[in-house]
């Protein structure tokens, strides 16, 4: 399978002279093709540095993140817009959906703006919508749904125009349990059904346990990184994903 | 750090925030000095001709309509600053929550306000002392006055007046701003801008029917005064006037609606690109802000009508003066023998004019106003009632009336020697003359009956008169008066001339005013003098009606300019959004562009059509009193109007843009 993003020795510093802190430090990894991974990681570990270099918010100190093999680091202007729309689809904890609009018009705004035509667009946003459960709120307003509905809007907007790279930012933060479960059930039938490859930052342990590999960040490297095996069920994996934050919260030795 | 640093800071920093206010206090404070400057400047002297009384009452005017001027201007800053600090209010709330006293964050405002003021008030008076000079040649120009003379001046009365009104205004804004910060608890500061974002959804059915139904009603106002002006009922035009206040509002209250439906139909073009965005956008801004976008529609329309009514009276007064006044002087001696008399006083005609008529004015008992209204007195004689209908008219022979003509540069008349002709222009008598010569009435002169020569009265004057309500004359052909014998006495002599230079004129004008008792014996009409009167009437009219409608417009176009404003705080999360979706910097720029504009055009365009309508019904009565097209004043004040508008629309533009960060 091919590789769609690399990120090399990743370094991000704060600060100026005399005063640096390190956000990303020297962090490497790559995302392929249908993949769903999760990055997981206290506070203050880098996760959303990382994920707004990766989503050319920021840029990297050092090093490069490579999406099709493309820097998108040296992209600007028109380019960068472009490249944007094309390869990328956000899902932010907050929805991000326009409440001046309809469900099927935040869909279909996705669309539009890279040019689709209306028939074709109608047919996606049937289909994406079949598919997210959300048929029957597509012709209301942001502020005539539940959270959940929402956030599964959102998450059509972001992949309905099939994008390289899904990248999701704690998209269960703002959710009950019950609307979280649906949510990720939904991410989890996008990656399997339409192989949307998916990376998503969280320190939800339940939503991380939907995902396929889980990368640990502490201190802005990867501190380790598991798999979720072929014959592995949810809830096995759901307990080494519990054991692994066990440890990154502290290790035993530190304290005195 | 000093407060006055914090201060300085501030305001460097929220130069996006502060361009509005700025222009809005800058142009408030030069609109003020010009007009109220313009007044006392050499070139309006020369325009009322040194007739102080005049230059007083223009003063006192512009003054007067200063101090409501003065009011709207400061309700206006008041409102600019709210918006200010609503903007502001979780810096303040920062400061507070650092640990600053709250009397220590309202100094901090405090000089910021002071600071912003004086600026604002410099820049202002210094445009406003360009803005009046350039006036001041605009106006000569409008009156096609010479600028020989004209000095660079400023009117320290007029700088005075400004400077207190406007200080008078930042104290109130201080007061507004301190008390602001003070009662204000610190969570409302901390919090203010998580306030809900709004949105208001209307029923489109509802919203269609209504559109259509105001737009109906609209349309039949509109159709009733420009049209059917003319033979409307007080009632109906009442009604027409209610009517286009209640549906402008109803029709701003379901445009958002109805404009929503209609685009939303309109499959291919409204999922094309960010049109569904802007047009929601758009319909989000109308249905949040329909109150105030229909009174500005409504103030839009009335500054439209100001202006172009204005410069249509002035063209008019232009038109008027250029006919009227065809010679220099017309001297009217009662005496048989003028020579005599002018060479009494010292100004033979020989020595102040080379182009000159001198023509004797006969009187004759029968030509009395009743003798020539004939069976028309009955009805003149309820009309005026206290009128004396046996007062003699005066006579002119055919050929004398002719030399007239020539000078005046009009047709010559054409009399057989059965016929007379009456000279009026005096309207409200005509009708009654008018009467008389469709009856075919006849006067008897020494004998000869004499029937109309003419099937209505020659509306021509014979001697200069500002005001056009010229008894007249009645003309005979010569042998009438020259054989009669019921035509005795000379009524008066009759000297039209033109000047040899204007020295001389301003000379001979000095010798006949020079003394009261000549009053009985000579009355003369200069052009100078009718120029004077029209055009001191009409440079206050213009005046007046300029300033209250720039003032209009700076009004309107600041509301909307503040209200865009604090709106795209709120769409610049929207924004935002539509960037993350991948929309480019510059499909982004083009929407928030055509967002601001369709806001800022669509109560100009309904103002517009409203003025095309009511211009037509004014322009019909103007017409109606003998007045001229309105052409030039609609294209003068289309002028200010997109100066002025187009201004503030660049400055909202550029400020949302910085407030929404493309």
């Amino acid at each position: 399978m091919s590789v769609i993003l690399d990120v090399q020795n990743a370094e991000k510093y704060y600060g100026n002279k005399g005063n640096i802190s390190a956000a990303l430090n020297d962090l490497s990894f790559t995302v392929s093709e249908g993949e769903f991974v999760g990055i997981m990681g206290a506070s203050g570990s880098g996760k959303t540095t990382l994920l707004n270099c990766i989503s050319t918010i920021d840029t990297l100190s050092a090093g490069r993140v490579l999406i099709r093999d493309k820097n998108v680091a040296i992209l600007k202007g028109k380019e960068l817009d472009r490249f944007r729309a094309e390869c990328l689809g956000f899902i932010f904890q907050d929805f991000n959906l326009l409440d001046t609009m309809t469900a099927r018009e935040n869909i279909a705004l996705a669309l539009s703006v890279r040019g689709e035509d209306v028939k074709k667009a109608d047919e996606k946003i049937a289909d994406i919508a079949k598919l997210l459960g959300i048929e029957d709120v597509l012709d209301k307003f942001p502020y005539e749904m539940s959270g959940g509905q929402k956030q599964r809007v959102a998450a059509a907007r972001a992949v309905v125009t099939d994008p390289e790279l899904v990248l999701a930012d704690e998209p269960t933060g703002a959710l009950d349990s019950k609307s979280s479960k649906a949510l990720m059930e939904s991410l989890g039938k996008l990656n399997t059904e339409r192989h949307s490859t998916i990376l998503m930052v969280t320190h939800d342990t339940f939503s991380a346990s939907y995902a396929g590999r889980i990368l640990f960040i502490k201190d802005g490297k990867i501190f380790t990184e598991i798999v979720k095996d072929e014959n592995e069920t949810r809830k096995d994996f759901f307990r080494r994903i519990v054991d692994v934050t066990t440890v990154l919260g502290g290790e035993l030795d530190e304290i005195v | 750090m000093r407060s006055f640093d914090i201060a300085l800071k501030n305001i460097k920093k929220s130069r996006g925030d502060y361009s509005v206010y700025f222009f809005t206090l800058i142009l408030g404070v030069a609109i003020f000095y010009m007009f109220n400057a313009v007044g006392t400047q050499g070139i309006m002297k020369k325009a009322m001709l040194s007739s102080n009384e005049t230059v007083e009452m223009f003063v006192r005017i512009i003054g007067g309509v200063s101090v409501g001027v003065a009011f709207v201007l400061g309700l206006l800053i008041i409102y600019a600053n709210n918006f200010l600090i609503r903007r502001r209010k979780k810096e303040f709330g920062i400061y507070m929550l650092l640990g600053m006293s709250a009397s220590k964050v309202s100094k901090i405002l405090f000089i910021e306000t002071c600071i912003v003021g004086f600026i604002s008030l410099i820049a202002g008076i210094l445009i406003g002392i360009i803005g009046s000079q350039c006036l001041s040649v605009v106006v000569a120009k409008m009156f096609v006055m010479d600028l020989s003379g004209f000095e660079f001046d400023i009117s320290p009365k007029a700088l005075l007046m400004t400077v207190i009104c406007f200080v008078c205004i930042y104290i109130v804004v201080l007061i507004f701003n301190t008390a602001s910060v003070r009662k204000n608890r610190l969570i409302d500061l901390m919090m203010a801008d998580r306030k809900a974002e709004k949105v208001v959804l209307k029923n489109p059915a509802v919203c269609i029917v209504l559109f259509v139904l105001s737009l109906a009603a609209l349309i039949w106002a509109w159709v009733n005064v420009g049209f059917f002006g003319k033979t409307m009922t007080r009632n109906i035009f009442l009604g027409c006037i209610i009517v286009g206040i209640v549906c402008t509002f109803t029709l701003f209250w379901s445009a958002g609606g109805f404009v929503q439906k209609l685009c939303s139909g309109m499959k291919g073009m409204y999922r094309k690109g960010l049109n569904a965005f802007v047009v929601r956008q758009f319909t989000n801004n109308i249905n949040t802000s329909s109150f105030s976008m229909a009174l500005i529609s409504l103030l839009l329309f009335l500054a439209l009508l100001f202006f172009s009514t204005g410069f249509s009276i002035r063209s008019y007064v232009n038109a008027r003066l250029y006919n009227s006044t065809p010679v220099d002087i017309t001297v009217e001696i009662f005496e048989s023998d003028k020579d005599a008399f002018l060479n009494e006083i010292g100004i033979p005609v020989d020595s102040w004019s080379k182009d000159y008529l001198e023509v004797p004015v006969f009187m004759g008992d029968d030509l009395t106003v009743a003798n020539l209204l004939g069976d028309q007195i009955g009805a003149a004689s309820e009309r005026f009632q206290l009128a004396d209908w046996d007062v003699v008219i005066g006579t002119i022979r055919l050929s004398d009336y002719n030399r007239i003509q020539d000078m005046y540069g009009r047709k010559p008349l054409e009399l057989k020697d059965d016929e007379y002709a009456i000279i009026c222009s005096f309207d409200l008598l005509n009708q009654f003359f008018n009467g008389a010569i469709k009856e075919g009435n006849t006067i008897n002169v020494s004998g000869c009956e004499l029937k109309p020569g003419y099937d209505a009265v020659v509306e021509e004057f014979i001697v200069m008169s500002g005001m056009e309500t010229n008894l007249g004359a009645v003309v005979l052909p010569d042998v009438v008066i020259d054989s009669g014998d019921s035509i005795q006495a000379v009524h008066s002599n009759l000297v039209i001339a033109n000047y040899i230079d204007d020295n001389t004129g301003l000379a001979v004008e000095t010798v006949l005013g020079s003394d009261p008792s000549y009053a009985d014996r000579v009355f003369f009409t200069t052009s100078r003098e009718i120029r004077k009167q029209s055009i001191s009437i009409t440079v206050i009219i213009v005046f007046v009606v300029l300033y209250i409608g720039v003032v209009f417009v700076v009004a309107c176009a600041a509301i909307l300019a503040l209200k865009m404003l604090s709106d795209s705080i709120d769409s610049a999360s929207r924004y935002k959004v539509i960037e993350g979706i991948g929309a480019g910097r510059s499909s982004r720029m083009r929407a928030l562009f055509v967002q601001v504009l369709m806001n800022f055009l669509f109560p100009l365009v309904l103002a517009v059509i409203d003025c095309m309508f009511g211009a037509r019904f004014i322009q019909e009565f103007l017409e109606s009193i003998g007045m001229i097209s309105m052409g030039s004043g609609i294209a003068l004040s289309c002028f200010i109007m997109l100066v002025i508008y187009g201004g503030y629309f660049l400055t909202t533009y550029e400020g949302c843009r910085k407030i929404i960060g493309i």
